[in-house]
């Protein structure tokens, strides 16, 4: 009777003593177990609030395709919050341009996650990281440009700019983005990087574009994208502005909001809204 | 009612005055407590008077030293000749004997003095020679050949190096010679070279200049920095070619950074670096969100090598090994440590956490006796002996004080809790350590960082009990990660959510709109005074006394 009381009471304690790590264990097997075989199965699109600057995460079960990565640090911390806490390879990631708002982000991403291939357009521009890229990751890297496509169960991925022939004529860096447009289980995106309009006019000049259902703006809403020829062609349900809260450039521009407006396009800003995010 | 509170009042400062006195006796029959202590003092005094006095400038650092030297010398010689006249005439002490306590004192007071100058005249007129040609070294570009010194430091956008100079630099004629000065290259972030690694830099040195309300210039300087360089071209040897710096400490680097590497490549962030950080002391940076939110709930210094991870550690050894008995445990605990210290990469910051966790780990073994009461004032002095501005280091500081919180602090509240009937473990091993810690910190973290958080204990105390199993499992799943990495994953994902629990906590009382004050510069120094001898006066008042050897002190004075 004796030994049953001293048996008890030590289990007790042992209980009380280690109370959280015992809960902590129970959830880590329940995360183990159940959790871990939470895949995104459904795809879904994210535009990550990373400050001022580029990133959106599409993903479908452990199969991430990540354009841009942002000015800073951010983006790991954005991405945790949608990738499977133990996956830690992105399939494909998009560079659209080496200017630092959306590669340096990136070039961390490099020494924190297992990547596959770095999808970019060969582009001329003096920039230390761009620099290192291009030296360091050349394995990885792979020149994309107008035509290149591939498919990944629900999402179809396409580039449509920048053409051949139109490499590197370009004064401007922005208008060498590259632009993508997916289709995911039937929702036409149209990826636009920091294209302008002098892009835009091109892909309309050359009737590639169609009516799409997510717009990500040009140039971080800027009054030097999305002219208004454009934005009545495509006709987008949604427009997302990346920028970030307070930027210096004073993005998004109240004239791109306008026509927003007078087009009766939805539009979300991360600076305001956070990460804004779609399954389909 | 007045006169109540008057008596009230006057037998405190009885008290209070009578275990001053006390200490006093009691410091004074221990020469090492004494000259320890008298050493730390009086080198911060003398290295603050020899770098701040422009006056010597004009008859140079060593003569003027040389001279003072001699007349402190004389002094002693001419006094010793005084008393012994004295003697002779008197036939013995006597009635001398106060005097004869006063000449001693002054005594060792002009040999300590001469002591601090001897250790420190060198690396001051170094200094002072540098500072004077940083205009001539400042003008052009320059070019040379270094090592990669130390570890480098994260910042958001770009990365800091220290680099020791392999050879003199030689710029109009004038010669910066390579121990005198270490150069702090800023880089961009994605650099990637290792310590020890060999390279030729150009770029334009700069001096460093001071930010807001932050001395960045004496900062640096106390590091041996004098110089600055922004975005230099850098061109590096393989390591596998060429390596500068120790050999063990160059290896083991490279071992917990490949560590590292496997725990980034299982765990996002912040928990990735919470774990660096747990594990191996390495210090991360965290978003800016989660920097402010960690600095909120007071537990930036669980990730930084500050002895708190060292504590832990000694925690989980405790527990582990419950079935021994204490002294077999707070030995493994000194292995462990130091296990930790090579793991870690013998850097500076981590040794002196662990010396200092070991010596809180040898009073715990020792109980209350004397040893803690010399130990800790000596391991004081060894450290200002070795790097004279360490009093001037906030991880210093902060260790220092967090132990002496332990070995002050803790005791009273053990006895208070004891007399509130309060009989639970975790009141004892959490709550109470860490209240004791904090409360011996705060005065050097609103001294320093100009804020006063109410969180700290709350927050330490809700996670300090699952970060002993952290640690372990932590550990445990870099070690398999690469034979069993299912089993491993296993392991990680208690990590996880332990972490995911961590940083919930932390964010939670970040959007807590109260509890984090800020305050202003001179504000800050009178609080964090006020709140030093506040602590004092309330350890000397509630200190339980139970070494006989004290009431012999306090009944003497």
């Amino acid at each position: 009777m004796n030994s049953t009381i001293t048996i008890l009471t030590v289990a007790k304690k042992i209980l009380l003593d280690n109370i959280l790590n015992i809960l902590s264990f129970i959830f880590s097997l329940v995360f183990v177990v159940v959790l871990s075989k939470r895949t995104v199965n459904s795809p879904e699109i994210v535009f990550l609030d990373v400050g001022q600057g580029d990133a959106v995460l599409i993903q479908q079960d452990n199969y991430q395709i990540l354009i841009d990565g942002g000015p800073d640090d951010s983006i790991l911390y954005e991405l945790a919050k949608y990738m499977p806490w133990f996956d830690k390879r992105i399939e494909k990631l998009v560079l659209t341009h080496p200017h630092d708002d959306h590669l340096n982000g990136l070039l961390l991403l490099l020494k924190k996650y297992e990547i596959n291939e770095i999808l970019y357009s060969n582009v001329e521009y003096p920039n230390l990281g761009y620099e290192y890229l291009v030296k360091n990751y050349k394995g990885i890297l792979q020149d994309v440009k107008a035509g290149y496509s591939f498919t990944y169960r629900d999402i179809f991925f396409s580039v449509i700019y920048p053409f051949d022939e139109e490499r590197s004529q370009e004064e401007n860096l922005n208008n060498e983005s590259v632009v993508t447009f997916l289709v995911i289980n039937g929702y036409k995106i149209l990826l636009m990087g920091d294209a302008e309009v002098e892009v835009e006019k091109k892909l309309l000049d050359y009737e590639i574009l169609e009516s799409i259902d997510i717009l990500k703006v040009g140039h971080h809403c800027s009054r030097s994208s999305t002219s208004e020829s454009f934005l009545s062609f495509t006709q987008p349900e949604i427009a997302i502005c990346l920028c970030g809260k307070g930027n210096s450039f004073g993005h998004p521009h109240y004239e791109t909001l306008e026509k927003f407006k007078n087009e009766n396009v939805q539009y979300f800003i991360t600076s305001e809204e956070g990460n804004v995010e779609f399954s389909f | 009612m007045y006169l109540k509170l008057f008596h009230a009042w006057k037998k405190v400062t009885q008290k209070i005055s009578k275990r001053i006195k006390g200490v006093f006796l009691y410091i004074g029959d221990y020469k090492i407590i004494q000259f320890s202590l008298m050493y730390i003092l009086g080198n911060q005094v003398i290295i603050t008077w020899m770098r701040n006095v422009p006056y010597l400038k004009n008859i140079g650092l060593y003569l003027s030293v040389f001279i003072l030297i001699f007349v402190l010398s004389f002094v002693i010689w001419w006094n010793f000749l005084k008393r012994k006249n004295r003697e002779v005439r008197v036939g013995g002490l006597g009635e001398e004997n106060k005097k004869g306590k006063i000449f001693v004192l002054l005594r060792s007071i002009i040999i300590l003095t001469i002591l601090i100058f001897v250790r420190n005249i060198s690396w001051i007129a170094s200094e002072r020679e540098v500072l004077q040609k940083i205009p001539s070294f400042t003008e052009g570009s320059t070019a040379f050949e270094g090592y990669i010194r130390y570890e480098p430091e994260e910042k958001h956008t770009r990365q800091e190096w220290t680099i020791q100079l392999l050879g003199d630099i030689s710029i109009g004629g004038e010669i910066l010679s390579k121990n005198s000065s270490y150069i702090l290259l800023r880089v961009p972030f994605f650099y990637d070279f290792r310590v020890g690694q060999v390279c030729k830099i150009s770029g334009q040195l700069l001096p460093p200049e001071n930010f807001e309300d932050f001395d960045y210039i004496h900062y640096l300087a106390n590091q041996k920095i004098f110089f600055i360089m922004e975005d230099p071209t850098i061109v590096c040897e393989s390591i596998t070619e060429k390596r500068e710096g120790i050999f063990i400490s160059n290896f083991l680097i490279d071992l917990k950074d490949s560590l590292i590497e496997k725990i980034d490549l299982v765990l996002n962030e912040p928990q990735s670096s919470l774990l660096a950080g747990i594990i191996f002391g390495q210090k991360r940076l965290f978003s800016k969100e989660f920097d402010e939110a960690t600095r909120i709930g007071g537990v930036s210094h669980i990730v930084a090598a500050s002895g708190y991870n060292v504590t832990i550690l000694s925690l989980l050894v405790n527990n582990i090994f419950k079935f021994l008995p204490r002294k077999f445990r707070l030995i493994l605990s000194i292995i462990a440590i130091w296990a930790f210290a090579i793991l870690s990469g013998l850097s500076p910051s981590i040794v002196r956490a662990c010396l200092m966790s070991s010596i809180s780990i040898v009073a715990l073994l020792f109980g209350r006796s004397n040893s803690i009461n010399i130990l800790l004032p000596f391991t004081a002095f060894i450290f200002v002996l070795l790097s004279p501005t360490a009093l001037s280091n906030v991880g210093f500081l902060l260790s220092m004080s967090s132990v002496l919180g332990l070995v002050y602090i803790l005791p009273i509240l053990m006895q208070k809790s004891e007399e509130l009937n309060i009989r639970s473990k975790f009141v004892e091993n959490y709550i109470l350590p860490t209240l004791s810690c904090t409360l011996s910190t705060l005065p050097v973290s609103v001294f320093v960082f100009k804020t006063v958080t109410i969180w700290s204990v709350p927050v330490n105390a809700l996670i300090l009990p699952v970060l002993e199993s952290t640690m372990l499992f932590g550990f445990l799943g870099v070690l398999i990660q690469s034979i069993l990495p299912n089993l491993s994953l296993l392991f990680y994902s208690m990590v996880n959510t332990q972490l995911k629990y961590f940083e919930g906590i932390v964010l939670l009382i970040q959007k807590v709109p109260f509890g984090q004050y800020l305050l202003g510069n001179s504000t800050s120094k009178i609080v964090g005074f006020s709140l030093l001898f506040f602590e004092v006066m309330l350890i000397f008042y509630f200190f339980p006394i139970k070494n006989e050897q004290y009431n012999y002190y306090l009944n003497s004075s």
